[in-house]
């Protein structure tokens, strides 16, 4: 049986910042119908992994390849592929939510008729009809961060990279975020993200990337990871701070 | 306890000496420059007031005369620019701000909220009298020997414009103050705009006619009283007209002056009263509204009313890109207001190109085209003001916002692209009406007006690449309010550029000019000139910024 082509791809990426490496020959990859969970302390690069699929970020070395595509040598085939969801939801203020749904929708090059379906659909999983015809300035960190995600399941990407989902959300916004990423798993879609709602990630996620100072300190299923960590019945919380205390 | 008054003011202080200390090195020298230029600017207007008043007070005839209309024109323009700028800003100001600030909390008496925003309203509007007026006056003082008595007078009517003007903003910020319920901020504001702005273009038409200096220019003392009369007659309903006649006893002509005084202290006197009732009948109820408007209060997640798809208007390929833009332009009070004022330094433009048009003689083609060259770099700083103050921060948002179209299949090139088309539709359609205007008012040939018009509109469109470009290539990380942006060390290269350029196009058009006044002819390589200058700048910045936005992290 042949392994499942990967929809993201890292090929011994480093990142520098003032020559010092932010990631550090990074390699890993992400297949579609899968859930990858990115998770490490505060600085160990995880924000910086994810903006270098998303071409917001440009690898000092290596390559990263969206669907087989490098995100360098052809970025609009790459970003056509991908959604963002960044870890500070900053948009448009002056636009409604669904406004900057439409507009994300145009970027893509939706079809019109599709993108409305898809707005309404999405909004009503959160609840979040009429609130989205106020102006994005005037909502709540939790409003955007679920318009956010919106529209990052908008165009129904190959892979959607998530740094952050579940800060500033609710239980309930919690709940409906996990059952909206699971039905697109469903559908074939993948996802990367980076969080450290770790009981969350623990129900999400089938892998884990644990980061520390941009290396791969620890990688695998919640089993692999209760081997690494010696805690053949820990949680992963509990392996991440076992692992933690060891680096 | 300390006075309601202390209090305020003390607030005022706190604010202004945190500004202070955390404005770079950058933004205090943009600020000392601006302050030497405001001076610079009113101390040549008194000298020019000076020589002026010289030469007409020794002509015993027309001096009178010329002064009188002067005076009345400098009054009544300053008035028009103090009440127009102060109804722009004075619904921010005596309602909005004042909803905002720390005393609305404390058991302050509203009348002196009222008072204190009030004595504001009057320093924020006091900059045409400093500039105009005062010169003018302590001119005429020194031109006629009339020593301290008319000092004080002086002084004196200086105070009473600033508290008219105040008082008539007041009364228009009050009277508009209704319609933010039916009209959007948005569109009151456009709508003001275009108001004064042929309020404006209107009351220039009827204060310098064509054909004016003729009217003025007298040889008998029948011809002078007549003159005297039309002065007396252009400006009878101008609330102005009684301090101007008052100003004008220098020369001994009326006796007056008492009547003149009391009718300003009893039009003053009525405002006032006008503007007690106003804020005892609704200055609380305004405070409230005001304070409940969505951009105040922020109402998290209130829900709103459902609008039609987006794009609305531009639904061709890139059209949303340039809608997004337009939306959140419109949907700024600030950026409107900010037009606002914008649009009426174009008014008062277009008065001072009508003034200096029936003034200069066109036989002289060496004085006449500098004074055609000098109008298209009026209308370039009246465009490279608005292009950094609103396409130069642009870029800025556009970096915290980045991801959205960072991470889109959207070419970068594309969204440069889209950006400069809006700043330089919108710079590039005011400066051609400035073009427009200029040839209106000079009653230009054809060919002379195509080059003026054209010339703006090249001047409009390079001096927002400039400013587009620079924000783009370097964006003013530290900056957080647009209205500062400017004062970074890349928005004063973007400014230095800009003065060259426009010092470029200035020898171009005057050359045009001579070559075309003095001998019929079309000169076609400054045209060129003009033209390859312009369009090598936009094409330049527009490589550098894609370059730099292609390599940018976001
Ligand atoms: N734009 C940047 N400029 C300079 N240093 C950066 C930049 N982005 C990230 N870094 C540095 O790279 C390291 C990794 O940061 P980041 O990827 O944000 O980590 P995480 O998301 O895991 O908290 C940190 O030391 C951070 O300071
Ligand atoms: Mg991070």
């Amino acid at each position: 049986m042949s392994k499942p082509k990967p929809v993201l791809e890292y090929d011994k990426v480093s990142k520098y910042f003032n020559n010092v490496p932010a990631v550090d020959g990074l390699a890993l990859s992400v297949a579609a119908g899968e859930i990858v969970g990115l998770i490490g302390p505060n600085g160990s690069g995880k924000t910086t992994t994810i903006k270098m699929a998303c071409g917001l970020y440009r690898p000092d070395a290596g390559a990263v390849r969206v669907a087989g595509l490098d995100v360098v040598k052809d970025p609009t085939g790459a970003k056509r592929r991908l959604a963002y969801v960044p870890d500070e939801p900053v948009a448009y203020d002056r636009l409604t939510g669904r406004e900057f749904l439409q507009f994300v929708g145009e970027l893509f090059g939706l079809d019109r008729g599709y993108r409305e379906s898809r707005i309404d659909a999405l909004l009503d999983a959160y609840g979040l009809r009429g609130m989205a015809e106020g102006l994005y300035g005037t909502f709540s960190r939790g409003t955007k961060q679920k318009i956010s995600m919106c529209a990052g399941l908008l165009h129904e990407p190959d892979i959607l990279l998530i740094d952050e989902p579940m800060v500033g959300l609710d239980p309930q916004s919690i709940q409906t975020t996990i059952s909206l990423l699971e039905e697109y798993i469903k559908r074939g879609g993948a996802a990367f993200i980076s969080t450290h709602t770790l009981p969350v990630a623990e129900r999400l996620c089938g892998r884990f990337v644990m980061l520390a100072r941009g290396r791969v300190a620890a990688a695998g299923t919640l089993a692999e990871m209760r081997a690494e960590a010696g805690l053949p019945r820990g949680s992963l919380e509990d392996c991440y701070l076992s692992l933690a205390g060891k680096l | 306890m300390r006075s309601a008054f202390a209090v305020m003011w003390g607030a005022v202080r706190l604010d202004a000496r945190r500004a202070f200390r955390q404005s770079g090195w950058a933004q205090r020298l943009v600020a000392a420059a601006y302050l030497l230029l405001l001076a610079a600017v009113a101390t040549g207007a008194y000298f020019m007031f000076l020589r002026g008043f010289r030469i007409l007070l020794a002509d015993e005839l027309g001096g009178p005369v010329i002064a009188r209309y002067v005076l009345e024109a400098s009054f009544l323009i300053v008035a028009v620019l103090g009440t127009a700028s102060g109804a722009v800003t004075s619904g921010r100001w005596l309602f909005l701000e004042a909803a905002r600030e720390t005393v609305a909390s404390l058991p302050v008496p509203l009348h002196e909220r009222f008072l204190f925003r009030f004595f504001g309203l009057a320093i924020l509007s006091s900059w045409p009298v400093l500039l105009i007026v005062l010169p003018a006056l302590l001119a005429l003082s020194s031109a006629a020997n009339a020593g301290l008595a008319y000092f004080a007078f002086a002084s004196i009517a200086v105070v009473l414009l600033l508290v008219l003007v105040s008082l008539l903003a007041s009364i228009m910020a009050f009277a508009l103050a209704p319609l933010t319920r039916y009209v959007p901020a948005g569109w009151l504001a456009l709508i003001e705009i275009a108001g004064f702005f042929l309020a404006g273009i209107a009351l220039v038409r009827r204060v310098v006619p064509r054909g004016l200096f003729q009217r003025l220019i007298v040889s008998s003392s029948a011809e002078s009283a007549a003159a005297l009369d039309y002065i007396d007659r252009t400006f009878a309903w101008m609330p102005t007209h009684p301090l101007a006649r008052a100003a004008a006893f220098v020369f001994g002509g009326s006796n007056d002056t008492v009547i003149d005084l009391l009718t300003v202290a009893l039009l003053i006197g009525t405002a006032a009263v006008l503007v007690a009732v106003l804020v005892r009948l609704f200055y609380s109820r305004i405070l409230f509204a005001a304070a409940e408007t969505v951009f105040l209060a922020k109402p998290q997640d209130a829900p709103a009313r459902r609008l039609p798809p987006f794009p609305r208007v531009l639904r061709w390929r890139h059209g949303f890109l340039f809608e997004r833009q337009a939306l959140e332009f419109f949907r700024s009070p600030d950026d409107l207001s900010r037009a606002a004022s914008l649009v009426l330094i174009l008014v008062f433009y277009v008065f001072t190109a009508r003034a200096m048009a029936a003034m200069t003689v066109s036989g002289r083609p060496e004085l006449y085209s500098s004074v055609v060259a000098f109008s298209v770099a009026a209308i370039g700083y009246m465009a490279l003001t608005m292009a950094m103050r609103f396409a130069f921060p642009a870029p800025l948002l556009e970096v915290q916002r980045g991801w959205i179209i960072g991470a889109s299949p959207m070419h970068l090139h594309e969204t440069y692209s889209w950006q400069y088309f809006f700043w330089a539709g919108g710079i590039g359609a005011v400066s051609a009406a400035g073009g427009l205007l200029t040839a209106w008012s000079f009653g230009f040939a054809a060919p002379l007006a195509a080059m003026t018009v054209l010339s703006a509109v090249a001047v409009g469109m390079s001096v927002t690449a400039i400013a587009l470009g620079q924000g783009t290539v370097f964006p003013a990380r530290g900056a957080r309010d647009p209205d500062y942006a400017s004062t970074s060390p890349a928005g004063i290269a973007a400014i230095a550029l800009s003065g060259f350029y426009l010092w470029a196009v200035w020898r171009y058009v005057q050359n045009y000019a001579q070559v075309f006044l003095s001998t019929g002819q079309v000169d076609s390589a400054s045209v060129v000139g003009v033209l390859t200058l312009s369009c090598a700048i936009v094409a330049g910045y527009w490589g550098w910024a894609v370059h730099a936005l292609e390599n940018r992290s976001v």
